[in-house]
Order: C-alpha cells, then sequence, then structure tokens
C-alpha cells in the first residue's frame, strides 16, 4: 500500500512470526459483517455525510488544538473533498479526485496530536449526527489506518 | 532532542518557545516553519481509552495483566502522567494498591506500585491452622498468644507464643516497572495483524520480616519479565472496538510477589500465559475478561522439622508447606469507564483462587486512574 508500512510490514515479521499465528485467528473476529453500501445508508445517504461533515468541520474550527492550523484553508471546497472522500469510503455512488492523503499533507509535518484530535472532532460529530457505533467505527478505522501517510513528525524516540 | 522536526531554528531554542508557549496556553504555530500541530511536551494527544487502566502492578493495562500500551496519553512527542488507587476485597483478605506512572513518548513506560495486602482476622485463621498442622507432639497444646511476632521463625513463635500473624498483619511489597514499546500501534495499524508489542520488567520488593521469609524458603527481592502483545480492532467483534492481549510471563513471583519470590526449591522462574479481553461498548466504557497464570513454587521445606533451640518442642512446618504453596491463576471480569481523559473508573469481579491456604479468594475490585 504505502512504503512505510510495506517496509514495517517486512521488519514486523521478522520481530514476531509466532505472534502471527496467535493474532491471525483472533483478527478473524474483525472481519465485518456489514458491506459497504449498508454503511452508505446507515450514515444517511449523501445528504446524511453533508451533515456529518458540516459538524465535523465546525468541530475542527472550534478545537483549539489544531484549529489554526485551518485558518487559510478554503473551506467549501475542503467540506466537498471531505463528503466526496467519506461518501466512497462508505461505499455510496461518489468519487474521490483530490489529493492522496500522503501527496495532501506533504511537508506539513503533521503531529500524531493533530492527527487524534481530528479524529476525536470526527467522532464526535458522528456521534451528534447519532451515526450507528458499528458504521462510525468502519470509518474511524479506515482514517486509523491512513495515519502512515498523514503524520510525518517523530518524536525523540520515534 | 529534536521535538520539533527539520528547523532553522535550534532545537533548543524552540523548545524554550514552545514552553512559553503551553504556558501561556496559547496553542499557535511558533514559527512559520513549525511542523503542524505542535504540541506542548505534556499533552494528552492520544485518542481516548488508549492509555488503558492501571494493572494491580502499576502498570498501564487491565486490573491483573500490563498491556503494550504505554501509560498517559502522550503521543511520541509528548509525556504523560498517571496515579492510581486500587481496592481489592476478597473473601478473607484485602488488597490494595497505590503509585503513579510516567509515560515517555509513547515509548517508554515508568510505574511505582505500592501494595499492601491485609490478613485482617484471617491473620489468626492462618496461625490456628498453622499450629493444628505443625504442633505434632502428642499432649502439648497452646493457648491462643496474645503476642504477635512479626515472621514465621519457629523460635520466636514458640518463645512468644503461637500467634504468627495475629489480627492485623500486612504484607506490602513495592514495585518499580519499566516497559518500552519495541513496535506497533494499538489504533494506526488497522489494515493487517500486527498487534502493539511491549516489554516489561517489574523489580519487586517485598517487605516481609527476613526470618518469615527464610522460613518459607523464598526471596524478598524479585524481578519479573513479561512480553505484551496488544491488538485493537476498531471495527472488530459486531462492528464494536475490540481488543486483545496475549502475554508471556517470565516470573518467580509466588502470588505476584505478595508472598515473595522463588521457593525452596530453587529460583522457580516460570514461562506463563496471561491473556486480556475487552469490548468496547461505546467510546466510554469497555466490558472484557482477564486471565493470568501464576508460578507454583514450593514454599517451607517438606522435611521442614523447626526444632527450637534449646531442644523445645518441634513444630512440623512442612506439613504447612503444600497448602501454603498452593495457587491458583488470576482471574476477573471487568467494566472500565472513561468520562474523559483525565480519569478512568474499573470496577470488576475477581477470583484469585486459593491464597495462603485459603482458598475461594473472590471479591470485589474498583480501581481509579487519573490522567495528567
Amino acid at each position: 500500500m504505502s512504503f512505510i508500512q510495506t517496509s514495517s510490514r517486512l521488519s514486523a515479521v521478522a520481530k514476531g512470526v509466532a505472534l502471527a499465528a496467535g493474532f491471525t485467528a483472533v483478527a478473524m473476529m474483525g472481519i465485518s459483517t456489514a458491506s459497504a453500501q449498508d454503511y452508505y445508508a446507515q450514515y444517511g445517504g449523501k445528504a446524511g455525510i453533508t451533515k456529518l461533515i458540516n459538524t465535523f468541520v465546525g468541530n475542527v474550527a472550534n478545537d483549539p488544538h489544531i484549529n489554526y492550523y485551518f485558518a487559510h484553508t478554503n473551506i467549501p471546497h475542503l467540506k466537498y473533498e471531505l463528503v466526496q472522500q467519506v461518501c466512497m469510503a462508505v461505499g455510496g455512488p461518489c468519487k474521490y479526485t483530490g489529493l492522496s492523503m500522503r501527496k495532501a499533507h506533504e511537508g506539513m509535518g503533521v503531529t500524531e496530536s493533530a492527527f487524534n484530535y481530528l479524529a476525536q472532532d470526527m467522532m464526535d460529530a458522528m456521534q451528534t449526527q447519532r451515526i450507528p457505533m458499528s458504521a462510525q467505527n468502519y470509518l474511524i478505522a479506515i482514517l486509523a489506518s491512513m495515519e502512515p501517510q498523514i503524520v510525518t513528525a517523530n518524536g525523540p524516540l520515534g | 532532542m529534536k521535538i520539533m522536526g527539520k528547523s532553522a531554528k535550534s532545537p533548543a531554542t524552540k523548545a524554550v518557545i514552545l514552553a512559553v508557549a503551553c504556558t501561556l496556553g496559547a496553542m499557535v504555530p511558533v514559527a512559520a516553519n513549525a511542523a503542524i500541530g505542535s504540541s506542548c511536551l505534556f499533552g494528552q494527544g492520544r485518542i481516548l481509552g488508549t492509555g488503558a487502566v492501571t494493572a494491580i502492578d502499576g502498570a498501564a493495562g487491565g486490573g491483573i495483566n500490563p498491556w503494550a500500551v504505554i501509560s498517559g496519553y502522550g503521543t511520541n512527542q509528548q509525556i504523560g502522567a498517571t496515579a492510581f488507587y486500587s481496592h481489592v476485597l476478597l473473601n478473607n483478605y484485602n488488597l490494595n494498591a497505590y503509585g503513579a506512572s510516567v509515560g515517555l513518548f509513547n515509548r517508554v513506560e515508568i510505574s511505582f506500585a505500592r501494595q499492601g495486602f491485609s490478613l485482617g482476622n484471617t491473620g489468626q485463621v492462618l496461625d490456628n491452622k498453622i499450629l493444628g498442622t505443625a504442633v505434632t507432639t502428642p499432649g502439648v497444646s497452646f493457648p491462643y498468644g496474645t503476642t504477635t511476632t512479626a515472621g514465621l521463625a519457629a523460635d520466636k513463635a514458640f518463645a512468644g507464643g503461637p500467634a504468627f500473624f495475629g489480627s492485623n498483619y500486612d504484607l506490602n511489597q513495592d514495585i518499580v516497572g519499566l516497559k518500552v514499546r519495541l513496535f506497533g500501534n494499538v489504533i494506526y495499524d488497522q489494515n493487517w495483524w500486527e498487534p502493539q508489542v511491549s516489554v516489561g520488567v517489574d523489580f519487586h520488593h517485598n517487605e516481609m520480616p527476613k526470618d518469615f521469609a527464610a522460613t518459607l524458603g523464598v526471596k524478598r527481592n524479585g524481578v519479573s519479565y513479561y512480553l505484551s502483545a496488544t491488538k485493537v480492532w476498531i471495527n472488530g467483534l459486531f462492528g464494536l472496538t475490540t481488543l486483545a492481549d496475549v502475554n508471556i510471563d517470565v516470573t518467580n513471583a509466588n502470588q505476584q510477589g505478595l508472598l515473595g519470590f522463588g521457593g525452596v526449591n530453587g529460583m522457580g522462574y516460570k514461562v506463563l500465559p496471561a491473556a486480556s479481553v475487552g469490548v468496547f461498548l461505546n467510546r466510554h466504557v469497555v466490558l472484557g475478561a482477564e486471565y493470568r497464570d501464576m508460578p507454583q513454587n514450593q514454599l517451607i521445606a517438606a522435611s521442614g522439622t523447626v526444632v527450637t533451640p534449646g531442644g523445645g518442642i518441634p513444630l512440623h512446618l512442612g506439613a504447612v508447606g503444600d497448602a501454603v504453596s498452593k495457587t491458583s491463576a488470576w482471574k476477573d471480569v471487568y467494566v472500565a469507564w472513561f468520562p474523559y481523559k483525565q480519569l478512568s473508573l474499573t470496577a470488576a469481579y475477581v477470583d484469585l483462587g486459593t491464597i495462603a491456604t485459603e482458598k475461594n479468594q473472590n471479591g470485589l475490585y474498583l480501581s481509579l486512574t487519573t490522567s495528567f
């Protein structure tokens, strides 16, 4: 998928072959039972997703941890891209044509902290919009897995 | 320390500016080329729940098992800290623990815990059991003594009366823990199997009297090791966030060190499994269960006839040894509540099995962790 994931995947295989057996078995639990189409409906279709993104962007604007970063962002454009992206991710009839996550955040030095506060703002928005928990988790899991492409700032211990 | 990434200014200068900005509460970019989301060194930038609660040994984890997560909510650029208090009400004993920890850059955790295991009235019950078993000379009986001697040394017990523990005996131990995350991230590793994996070491010091330790045949200081692998599926069982943790403990701690380390047959290190599971019903409440195996070391020499000085009556303590040595795996079912990052409350039903001859040591576990 990405360079970082591929390289860490290789090194991790070397690190824990024994762990693999146990966790692959347990990982079967993680397989979702609902199809992506069901999630699109659970998000309330395009209208629901638009509401969600409006709430989400409002949360970000009110979040002192990260809002300053979006001070010069073209908000209507951001909202449009987010709606397309979420709509596509939950199986809706949309196509996200914006930059890749890696390209979009290149050179920004996005921190893990900023990433997490943004994720928290999304979770809060989902709660406000009363998205069912499993549908929330479907999207949050996708968002979480994007972290290596978005967060590039290292700490003192990696 | 490179806190800010690439920078024209020296890291030290930027760290000072950042510290000032943090102090003022001004979360603003401190320089034109500042990293996005540059955060305070002391922060809580991780996701709610990822600091877990505090295990009885002081490490971040469940109630009885440490997990691979680092305590507090600090990200790779932040330092977090926690403090905890736990109380376990068992049928015959009380166990309480308190302590604190520091999580450094989501990589290293340093923890301290002090445990107190109170025998309460059970001390007298144990005294009678010991004497009932150990004094085998016909025709000799001891009235229940009023003098409480700290420790099981036969000579003292004999001289001071048969009350080894008396009515308010406490076994205390201190545990200093160090945990290092090796690889993986519980939140970000969602597309494949890799768990977050950490190694930990616990340095225990049990405060039991020396002669008590000598009679049991145990060491008062011990070092335990563990490898912990924790996996979280955000979209797990039934679409709920699901956690599984598997630990490998390398330890010689009897009842987690409350009864010392090793036994009469040597160091007694064992490689033992432990596991925890949990399901998040929502972002704030997790339900789960835990299991932790314990080493079975022989305490008190089997041939242990202790002859008291001056040709006194021999106490056959060895006969008590098998009963005292009996150890069970620790188990619990728990519910933990994370109202916000600064606080978590855990309630559990624990089953610690047999402890110091008393069977069915189960009861209520309550724990509070506060994070900074």
